[in-house]
């Protein structure tokens, strides 16, 4: 075996490794067939239809799954993101834990080799302001918790951090804040520029500022860069996908928490990665209160780094029982997908350098493989037999079943739908006239009076929406309400027992997880609310407006189909910590300094009203709100769209206005980050 | 039940005390003096079934009667304990014709539309039968089964070989007579097409009538006894601590043995409803009357798997579990029925409220945690039957 030397290692290799993705081929296909039908659309006559099928198309083209990596620190996330993009040394894997750049891999199968894109997006004055001001949620939490000293030493830390900032881009610096540097390239050291934060960094001497290329440049922009995104080609990979790559959680800050839940909350699959060595020790709640905000079909879990286990085989499944053991306990998603690998591996096998593992984990990959080798894997080049064994195939694999089965079946069912009613008002307009003369006009209704009709529609169609809102508003209200004085009836029920049974010696918790769950069950009901709510109101327009476009050429039995309704955001913000889940020493101490039976129940009620209101107003906010407005275009869009289409049949030109609006678009597009954390 | 009678006999003077209350709202003293009906109650047994099912010989098996002998002569009856043997009979003009003394043929010949029998068989004690008897017609059971529902507690089906006809009179029977019924199969074997738990039965209980197997059938009578005493037991149990709830919600403190003190303000989060509402639409009742059919079978089947699998430690955790489903279906459910959010806005309310209190007791585990789960089951019951009664 021959050791690949690139002059970039952000060049893919010649390797002949089949894309972990190729699970999507089944899904592109489909949606090229679709495409192809309304291609031939595209050139119908009549210019309405041609106008939406040209939209839908433009639909399919910009899907863009996205899949986002959580984990912690040292998990080895980049490695194994890099891994999977086919790219083993794209993005820098020896971060500085300060940096939170969430960083977003578009792999096109479209792009050309050297067709790249990269654009770096710094945080903005009010953010940067609010992280030093505040000194971040957990400067939040402890003033909250009445942690002075803690707070004081957070303001100092971050004090210090901005004034190397300034120190380092000089006066630009409060210039930089908001800004965004686009490049028509990139490459390892563009990356590192923005990504990367070297240890020795803050030691070199001030007002360095050589020009690009040298070694100085790393990292200089590293500590307010907020995301990057970079595009490039992937010729292999079925359909467009967005790999996140986020920081790890387990900062002192909580600053990445924040930005780890804005990324989560736009996304529809989360690969959280464990180390292996972790795993099995430690227990990340963090974590598990984030992901358990997400549907378990939404997630998958990888445990890397098996690579530095001493006996894989063995450990392998006791990892996996502590996991689960885990997730039950901290009533985490209990069924949740788990796979085993190596992104060393993986990468290893990408870069054709198998011959230099290292002795351990070549050992390690000796003993894996030998109990997980069947006949027909054996056959197989040692590289390609390493690829498999790294976990990577199993992950690429995993990730394109959910796609499919998600994303992608959503992309599918409406553009579908659409399709249909395309066709169905075509035919309709078409059934009294030769296909040719349909632009002529076969209808019986004028134009005033179409219109009209649709605007009644649509008009009674939002009141109805949001009349059913109205309910399904002040049930979220009162069960969010309910849920806080439940669990706040209940925990303090709990504190004077603890305190009847052990006085106020002993420090006493109650785990905040019921409280998530209370508000979990809310958000969910009230999503079920909205959804059908919605659902209805689309329902009746759909035959309201087939029966006018009955009504308008004649016809009898157009079926036409409400679109399906948008996914409804996760409620991710739940993930979020709160001084209730600080076990550490400002716990004690908030404990220990309220004297009487009164006052620790009533500190710790006012504690709890003040942790709630905030995750319930981000939980409306980021979520509740949203889900409506996108629920209303939805219904908006369908409405409006069919009114283009009749208006245009019928008379036989365009539409007389550019369509708000339109079907909804599956994909959001990345994630920003909205209030500064 | 031990102390079930003391219990029973404070509770009811507290009930007639908070009745006799000068502050006391005419609504009030009507439910006090239902609840102490209740409780002192007989349980109603009823006995369902086409002509040739074995009704009689099932009411004989049970009762220790001999009632079969007098044929199809004998027309639908109530059979309830009494120090004596007394007999009533409602003649087809109207009249009524009372007599000492058990039934006899004399009687009969009067050709009697409906009798009361008293009779000092220890087997009747706490309990009375009504034995519905009717042509084959669907259009002469259906009424009939209607007219029982508000009369019985407990219905028992007795089917030989369960035709279409019975599947559709069963179907079409009142909720109140499906919320606890079980179908009694005569034959020697139980038919083919009968699936009991399909068909909306808590229980299938197969009895070997005397003709075909005398041993047998004392085992199977004697398994049907069983199954009556305890749900006789557990009704009486439920009854009495919703009466215990209803006077607490009044407050008046009775000792609640199972209580541990302290608790009792956490199990009443929220007050009775007192004004009376506008009319309850039928559906509403329909749904409500689900519901509540769930409640009891899944608190049945609870009391089931406490009695045969669940003990040692893990019991507690594995109780609280069963008990969150229940709640958390309730919840689901209460979110999806139109009708009982418009007809009573806040037993939904309470049905989340309920689901909310019993995730957070699961999470806390623990043997106190499943006493109140499982009492905040029985307060929701009491509350639905409020509902329901109404």
């Amino acid at each position: 075996m021959t050791i690949a030397e690139t002059s970039d290692p952000t060049e893919p290799l010649d390797t002949t490794l089949p894309s972990p993705f190729h699970g999507l081929e089944g899904l592109a296909a489909r949606l090229a067939a679709m495409d192809h039908k309304l291609s031939e659309l595209c050139g119908a006559e009549a210019r309405p239809v041609s106008l939406q099928a040209r939209k839908l198309r433009k639909q399919i083209r910009e899907f863009e799954p996205g899949i986002t990596f959580i984990g912690q620190v040292k998990a080895g996330k980049t490695t194994l993101v890099n891994a999977l993009v086919g790219r083993a040394d794209l993005l820098p894997a020896d971060v500085n834990p300060w940096t939170s750049v969430v960083t977003s891999l578009h792999l096109s199968p479209t792009l050309e080799e050297d067709d790249r894109r990269s654009s770096f997006r710094f945080f903005s004055n009010e953010e940067w302001g609010a992280l030093i001001r505040q000194g971040g949620r957990v400067g939040e939490l402890a003033s909250r918790a009445g942690a002075e000293s803690e707070l004081e030493k957070v303001r100092r830390q971050l004090e210090e951090m901005r004034e190397k900032s300034k120190a380092r881009l000089g006066r630009k610096f409060q210039l930089l804040l908001g800004q965004t540097h686009d490049y028509n390239t990139f490459d390892r050291e563009l990356i590192e520029r923005y990504v990367c934060l070297g240890d020795d960094f803050w030691d070199e001497p001030e007002g360095d500022t050589a020009a690009f290329g040298t070694g100085r440049e790393r990292g200089r922009f590293a500590d307010i860069t907020r995301s990057a995104d970079l595009w490039f080609s992937a010729p292999d990979t079925p359909v467009n996908l967005c790999i996140q790559d986020t920081p790890g959680v387990n900062d002192t800050f909580m600053i990445r928490e924040q930005i780890t839940i804005n990324a989560l909350r736009n996304t529809r699959l989360c690969v959280m990665v464990l180390s292996a060595q972790q795993a099995l020790s430690a227990v990340d709640l963090g974590l598990i209160r984030l992901i358990s905000n997400l549907r378990s079909r939404h997630i998958i879990i990888f445990v890397n780094r098996i690579d530095e286990l001493n006996d894989p085989v063995r450990e392998v499944p006791e990892i996996r029982d502590s996991i689960q053991t885990t997730l039950k306990r901290f009533h985490g998603p209990t069924d949740v997908e788990i796979l085993f690998g190596s992104g060393h591996w993986a990468n290893h096998a990408v870069s054709g350098s198998v011959d230099r593992l290292g002795g351990a984990s070549a050992q390690a990959l000796l003993d894996w493989s030998s109990a997980h080798l069947d006949q027909s894997l054996a056959q197989h080049h040692p590289v390609e037999i390493i690829w498999t064994m790294s976990g990577l195939p199993a992950l690429g694999q995993a990730i394109s079943e959910r796609i499919a089965q998600d994303s992608g079946a959503q992309l599918e069912e409406s553009v579908g739908t659409a399709l249909q009613n395309l066709r169905a008002g075509l035919s309709a307009a078409a059934a009294r006239q030769p296909a040719e003369r349909i632009a002529a006009g076969a209808c019986r209704m004028s134009r005033d009076q179409i219109a009209a009709r649709f605007a009644r529609i649509e008009a009674q169609a939002l009141t109805t929406l949001q009349e059913a809102m109205t309910a399904v508003h002040r049930t979220f209200a009162s069960r969010t309400e309910n849920a806080r004085k439940t669990f706040q009836g209940r925990a303090s029920d709990s504190l004077l027992k603890h305190l009847d049974l052990y006085g106020d010696g002993e420090v006493w918790t109650y785990d905040p997880a019921g409280l998530r769950m209370l508000l979990r069950s809310a958000y969910n009901v009230f999503v079920h609310g909205a959804g059908k709510a919605c659902g209805t109101a689309q329902e009746t327009a759909a035959n309201d407006i087939a029966a006018l476009i009955g009504e308008a050429f004649g016809t009898t039995g157009t079926g036409l189909e409400a679109p399906p309704l948008p996914p409804a955001p996760a409620p991710v913000s739940l993930g979020q910590t709160i001084a209730l889940d600080l076990r550490g020493s400002w716990w004690t101490r908030f404990w220990r300094r309220r004297r009487s039976r009164k006052s620790l129940s009533d500190e710790f009620a006012r504690l709890i009203h003040e942790e709630t209101v905030p995750i319930v107003d981000a939980l409306r906010r980021d979520c509740a709100d949203p889900y409506v407005e996108s629920l209303r275009d939805a219904l908006s869009g369908f409405i409006r769209a069919q009114r283009d289409l009749v208006t245009g049949l019928a008379f036989g030109e365009g539409t007389p206005q550019p369509v708000p609006g339109g079907a909804p678009v599956p994909h959001t597009p990345q994630a920003t980050l909205r209030s500064a954390p | 039940m031990t102390g079930a009678p003391a219990m029973t006999a404070e509770i009811c003077a507290a009930l007639a005390a908070l009745q006799g209350a000068e502050r006391a709202s005419p609504r009030l003293r009507s439910a006090c003096a239902s609840l102490v009906g209740r409780l002192n109650a007989p349980v109603r047994i009823g006995i369902f079934g086409l002509p040739g099912a074995g009704k009689r010989a099932l009411l004989d098996a049970l009762c220790g009667t001999r009632l079969a002998l007098f044929g199809p002569a004998l027309p639908t009856l109530e059979l309830g304990h009494g120090a004596a043997a007394q007999s009533e009979a409602v003649l087809p003009d109207g009249s009524r014709m009372a007599s000492e003394g058990g039934l006899s043929p004399a009687l009969l010949q009067h050709a009697p539309a409906f009798l009361t029998l008293q009779l000092p068989n220890p087997q009747l004690e706490g309990r009375r039968y009504l034995l519905l008897v009717t042509d084959a017609a669907e259009a002469d059971i259906a009424p009939a089964l209607a007219w029982a529902a508000r009369r019985v507690d407990i219905a028992l089906w007795c089917t030989s070989d369960w035709t279409p006809l019975e599947a559709r009179l069963w179907q079409a029977a009142p909720d109140a007579l499906r919320n606890h019924a079980i179908v009694v199969p005569t034959g020697t074997a139980i038919p083919s097409g009968l699936q009991a738990a399909r068909e909306g039965f808590q229980a299938c209980m197969q009895i070997c009538l005397p003709e075909t197997d005398g041993d047998s059938a004392e085992k199977g009578v004697q398994r049907l006894s069983d199954h009556l005493r305890k749900t006789a037991e557990a009704a009486a149990e439920q009854d009495l601590l919703a009466a215990q709830m209803f006077l607490q919600r009044h407050g008046v403190n009775v000792t609640a043995p199972e209580a541990p003190p302290g608790t009792a303000a956490t199990v009443l989060p929220h007050p009775a409803t007192e004004a009376p509402g506008p009319p309850v639409a039928p559906e509403a009742k329909t749904e409500l009357a689900r519901l509540f059919q769930y409640v009891r079978s899944s608190a049945e089947a609870l009391r089931h798997a406490l009695l045969d699998d669940l003990s040692g430690p893990e019991c507690a955790d594995d109780l609280l579990t069963r008990l969150d489903g229940i709640f958390e279906t309730l919840s689901d459910r209460a979110g999806d029925l139109d009708h009982l959010g418009d007809a009573w806005p806040d037993l939904p309310d309470l049905l989340f409220e309920a689901r909310d209190q019993s995730l957070l007791m699961r999470m806390e585990g623990g043997m106190e945690q499943a006493a109140e789960a499982a009492r905040l089951l029985v307060q929701l019951r009491g509350d639905m039957e409020v509902r329901l009664a109404a």
